[in-house]
């Protein structure tokens, strides 16, 4: 799922950048509301998030620009106008969501969650739930479900359990599950795949010490043991 | 400018001076008028006192004469006797009681021409009754007319047995006197005076000759009242042309000043707005500025959290603290910058379904860290499930000013107690610490914008003292209220708000 982001600032820029790659999604940035228009023109994303106030062309106007030619794909304003009228313009707009600046990573990640989901029931592609051990895991509403609770999942989250469950009782490499949930290339930097997997452990797992679901393969990687 | 200000301007600028130029002409108009009726007034006796004293002589006469006719005895010497008495006595006559001319007779021989052209005269006047009606008394009087162009004049009498004697008079002599009598100068002033009889001028005197405005007409008393005097005169300027044009600067100064008064409060009105609108363009865009570091500031200290894991739990904490800090400055920013755009009870209120209880319980976790910090106690005593129509906003900025002085002012160790009370109409929430409170005198001003019980920096606690004066006024902009309510110790907020948000 490719995302544009459109944020003067350099470095709310490049965090954000951090955040969603992080997240699992592909990335075209663009630094002013002109070239916003140019790379949702050429790069064709998925969804568009938004800062208000740049220079050439402001936020709204990229909005107007882009719901001229596409009604549907959802539009999030990240802003730092907090104010009543500024808020109203941007849902006149069109806008699917509006974060007001200061904002929390959690607070961003949890509403582009929610924009992905609507993207994903929208699309044609099937994918159906799965289950590895006591988690129901369903990948177009980015969640999972253990018993009654319902635990959020990000779209890299769902891919490295998807990968994991496809190769059951398989013990992956960190290059594989690089090259099959990152998109990158491989570089033999391993922090970034440990880490999310120690995150995704905090996440699902009952107690991530003793993970269940995603083990350590020592010496080779990781596994998802499936139980009989 | 628009068109209702130029209206009202127009209004405050004309009314007063059109007034002053209206009420100033009229009193001018009525002063002159006052003065014209005395000077009119004035010539009037001036004339008035020309008739009397030229025709003192017609009273002169009728003193002096009516005695000696009334003792006129009918034999020919006293008769001769009254005739040469007086200049004026042109001829005697006498009448019986019935009528009768007796005196000159008529029929008798020793007729003198001149007696018999006087009979012709004048008999028929004297034997007609009328003749003698004419008079205000019926004992004596005057009786004048016309034969042609020439004026018969007689005075006559009754006596005791009812004869009636009376005397023609030579009226040219008689004229000649009054005219003799007429004043040389009657006025300072130029003037023309004429006597005149019917188309005949008799006297003519003008101290100087050009054309006059104004005329006075008198007529002679009787037996003269075809006589009149016509004086002649110019009416003097009664009110200096000067006043008027006084009056009409001084109004067209007022009207000037008024305008200029109008003008300048309509700079300074325009001035004001814009000093608002600069003052609160200049917040948003602080705000604007302030927020993008802020926004970094917390983001990458996330970032950074997320990163580490659970490596160093003296790392996280550090981060955690920069987190938070990160949170108190954007309170703090958004506290400040309300005010500059606050203008006391121009609030703007969106209202909202809220749970009250959720949201106090919620703005508290916000406070948790710093709370802890000082070991506060916190005591919920929730009772208010029910939701109302608020601000969410405002209502966290009105909860969180109070905790937040309840942070900087209460000692350590202290506690806190949250309760929430709730009626059909109205929901209460009470914010009560044990801390020093409030001392009495400060009672009334703790609302106030900027005051703050202690300025001393080295009580060392920090704040501008807008956090009341804003909550307060948000709390009314509700149609509610923040009260501070006495308690024996510590201090005691209470914050009302209207179930079903009537704002005011």
């Amino acid at each position: 799922m490719k995302v544009l982001i459109a944020e003067d600032d350099i470095l709310i820029r490049e965090g954000l950048v951090d955040i969603f790659e992080d997240e699992g999604y592909q990335i075209a940035e663009a630094a002013n509301g002109c070239e916003a228009l140019e790379l949702y023109h050429s790069e064709k994303p998925d969804f568009v998030c938004l800062d208000i106030m740049m220079p050439e062309l402001n936020g709204y106007d990229v909005c107007r620009e882009i719901r001229k030619v596409d009604s549907n794909i959802p539009v999030i304003f990240l802003s730092a106008k907090s104010q009543e009228e500024d808020k109203l313009q941007g849902f006149e707009l069109g806008a699917d969501d509006y974060i007001t600046k200061p904002f929390g990573i959690k607070e961003v990640i949890a509403r582009v969650r929610a924009v992905t989901r609507r993207c994903l029931k929208s699309s044609s592609t099937t994918e159906s739930t799965f289950s590895m051990a006591d988690l129901e895991i369903n990948p177009k509403g980015l969640n999972c479900k253990r018993n009654d609770e319902v635990i959020e999942l990000g779209l890299r989250d769902i891919k490295i359990l998807q990968y994991l469950f496809q190769h059951a009782n398989e013990a992956v490499s960190r290059q594989q599950l690089f090259q099959s949930c990152w998109e990158m290339e491989f570089t033999g930097n391993t922090r970034s795949i440990d880490q999310k997997i120690s995150q995704l452990r905090k996440t699902v797992e009952v107690d991530p010490q003793s993970p269940q679901i995603i083990q350590t393969a020592h010496g080779v990687g990781y596994i998802y043991k499936k139980l009989d | 400018m628009p068109l209702k200000i130029i209206s009202i301007f127009s209004f405050i600028i004309l009314i007063p001076s059109l007034s002053i130029f209206y009420l100033g002409s009229r009193l001018n108009e009525s002063e002159e008028s006052m003065l014209r009726a005395r000077y009119y007034a004035s010539q009037e006796e001036r004339i008035n006192l020309v008739v009397s004293q030229s025709t003192s002589i017609l009273g002169k006469i009728e003193k002096d004469l009516i005695p000696l006719l009334k003792k006129t005895a009918m034999d020919n010497e006293s008769i001769n006797e009254l005739s040469s008495s007086s200049i004026y006595i042109n001829h005697l006559f006498i009448l019986n009681p019935k009528g009768k001319v007796i005196y000159p007779l008529s029929s008798s021989e020793a007729l003198t021409p001149r007696e018999a052209d006087f009979l012709r005269r004048n008999s028929q006047i004297l034997t007609n009754s009328q003749t003698y009606t004419a008079a205000d008394n019926n004992q004596n009087g005057w009786y004048s007319w016309y034969a042609g162009k020439n004026l018969n004049l007689i005075l006559w009498t009754k006596t005791d047995d009812n004869f009636t004697v009376g005397v023609e008079l030579h009226q040219d002599r008689l004229k000649r006197d009054i005219i003799n009598k007429i004043p040389d100068n009657i006025s300072d002033q130029p003037y023309q005076l004429i006597l005149k009889n019917a188309e005949t001028e008799l006297y003519k005197a003008s101290s100087k000759e050009q054309d006059y405005s104004s005329v006075l007409k008198a007529e002679l008393p009787r037996p003269l009242q075809s006589f009149q005097f016509i004086y002649r005169f110019n009416e003097p300027q009664f009110i200096s042309p000067l006043r008027q044009y006084f009056l009409l600067g001084f109004s067209i100064l007022t009207a000037l000043s008024l305008s200029g008064i109008c003008l300048l409060l309509y700079r300074e009105r325009r001035r004001n707005i814009l000093e608002s609108t600069q003052r609160v363009n200049f917040a948003n865009q602080v705000s604007h500025e302030l927020k993008t570091p802020l926004t970094n500031i917390r983001m990458y200290a996330e970032l950074l959290q997320n990163r580490l894991d659970d490596e160093d739990p003296k790392v996280m904490r550090r981060l955690d603290v920069i987190i938070n800090e990160s949170h108190r400055l954007s309170r703090m920013i958004n506290n400040v910058l309300n005010f500059a755009k606050w203008e006391k009870g121009k609030v703007f209120v969106k209202m909202d379904e809220v749970a009250p209880d959720q949201l106090c319980s919620d703005i508290l976790t916000k406070f948790d860290l710093a709370f802890n910090k000082k070991k506060l106690k916190v005591r919920t005593h929730f009772n208010a499930p029910q939701s109302i129509l608020v601000d969410p906003d405002l209502f966290t900025q009105i909860i969180g000013n109070l905790l937040s002085n309840i942070e900087k002012y209460v000692p350590e160790a202290s506690s806190v107690d949250i309760s929430s009370l709730q009626n059909e109409k109205i929901t209460e929430i009470i914010v009560q610490d044990n801390g020093p409170g409030i001392p009495k005198k400060h009672f009334g001003k703790i609302f106030q914008s900027f005051y703050r019980i202690s300025n001393q920096m080295s009580d060392g606690v920090t704040g501008t003292g807008i956090g009341l004066a804003i909550a307060r006024d948000f709390a009314r902009a509700h149609g509610g209220e923040l009260e501070l309510i006495p308690s024996h110790e510590g201090a005691c907020f209470k914050l009302t708000l209207p179930n079903s948000g009537n704002i005011t």
